[in-house]
């Protein structure tokens, strides 16, 4: 089974870095719009120096206001990043076919047991919200995302990477994932009846106008949910790389060092809630609508 | 106190992360409701009837998911005040 999971992760991970890069593009706009990436060098910078012109010339113009796209350094980055999890990922995979027993862990800190602590610990926190059955169905999917956006997020401590995370077309990419998840979920589990989520308390037809004021009112809702992700995820980033970048500029030794440990604290948090959240989205869609209301 | 097998403290965590998001999310159903709104509005040339009627239907939809959070943290709370005391 951890085969199967190491395997699934890499496939994820790799669906990932191209659905990123597929949905990188449209909102960036202009550097304040887009706010953080590349207000700085990067590692990108030294190795590919016209890197980031060229992804700008092959993105065109931004889908909003039709400007030309002048941030890009968070495809790479995603590039770089989903290429570190595979790699981690076949580690792992190498490791337990390796070992005699697979059921025993390592007897020392390896990538193995690093990964097998997280999985666990994903698995544990998604049984408790949504049953075994359910949890083990979908720890694939929310699996990858945890990796994904954590190693993304520890990036950011790295001098001369940035985070993709960093970016709200990372993050938007990310949980327009969770969205279309969790309405095929639904639909998966319930079939039409997943529709009586959207239509309110009362469905009869004499109730057709309260069904039809419930249905914006949830399609609203429904919406709110991936903006939400995002936008949290990118704004914590955001804050955490200002706030070292302000006390990098103290010119003084070790002083952002408190506020880098800070900043591990904020990746893992972070990754936590958006994973979490996922979860509990997944969890509101597969269940029956007496569940829940 | 939180322990291995009973994972209490852990779902208060949970709890209190999820009812984290009741802020952003309420102030970003208004706004989305009324981009909507503004949308429409633009495509059917009724401004701004449209972009008033989905700003209140967007602030309902803010307000309904409060609600039903604030409902969800309530009946949490009472199971587990019910686990407690057998």
């Amino acid at each position: 089974m951890r085969k199967a999971l190491a395997s699934a992760l890499l496939g994820l991970v790799l669906c990932f870095s191209g659905v990123t890069e597929l949905a990188a593009s449209p909102t960036d706009t202009t550097g304040e719009a887009a706010g953080c990436l590349g207000d700085h060098w990067s590692f990108f910078d030294v190795v590919a120096p016209a890197l980031r012109q060229n992804l700008c010339g092959m993105l065109g113009t931004s889908f909003i206001e039709g400007e030309p796209v002048t941030q890009g350094v968070h495809i790479p980055m995603a590039l770089l990043v989903s290429l570190v999890c595979v790699f981690l990922a076949l580690l792992t995979r190498r490791g337990i076919a390796k070992s005699k027993d697979p059921v025993v862990p390592d007897s020392h800190f390896s990538v193995r047991t690093f990964f097998e602590l997280l999985i666990k610990f994903i698995l544990d926190t998604m049984t408790s919200v949504m049953g075994e059955k359910r949890a083990r169905y979908h720890l694939p999917f929310i699996a990858g995302l945890a990796v994904f956006i954590l190693f993304s997020n520890l990036a950011g401590l790295v001098p001369g990477l940035l985070p993709p995370t960093e970016s709200l077309n990372t993050t938007f990419a990310l949980a327009t994932l969770v969205f279309f998840a969790t309405h095929i979920a639904g639909v998966r589990e319930q079939k039409a009846g997943y529709l009586k989520h959207f239509l309110g308390p009362i469905i009869k037809w004499y109730a057709l106008p309260l069904m039809i004021i419930m249905f914006v009112i949830e399609t609203i809702s429904h919406l709110v949910r991936p903006m939400s992700l995002s936008l949290r995820l990118m704004g914590n980033m955001v804050g955490k790389h200002k706030v070292v970048t302000i006390f990098l500029g103290f010119n003084i030794l070790f002083v952002p060092l408190p506020i880098m440990a800070l900043g591990l604290l904020v990746a893992a948090v972070q990754t936590f809630v958006f994973c979490l959240l996922a979860t509990i989205y997944l969890a509101l869609a597969v269940e029956h609508e007496e569940d829940h209301s | 106190m939180p322990n291995a097998d009973d994972p209490q403290g852990k779902t208060e965590r949970f709890q209190t992360m999820r009812l984290a998001s009741v802020g952003i999310e309420m102030a970003l159903a208004v706004i989305i409701g009324f981009f909507v709104g503004y949308w429409l509005d633009e495509r059917f040339d009724t401004s701004p009837v449209l972009s008033l009627v989905f700003l209140a239907l967007g602030t309902v939809a803010g307000m309904r998911g409060l609600f039903r959070a604030a409902r969800r943290a309530l009946r949490e709370e009472q199971r587990r005040s019910r686990g407690k005391e057998p």
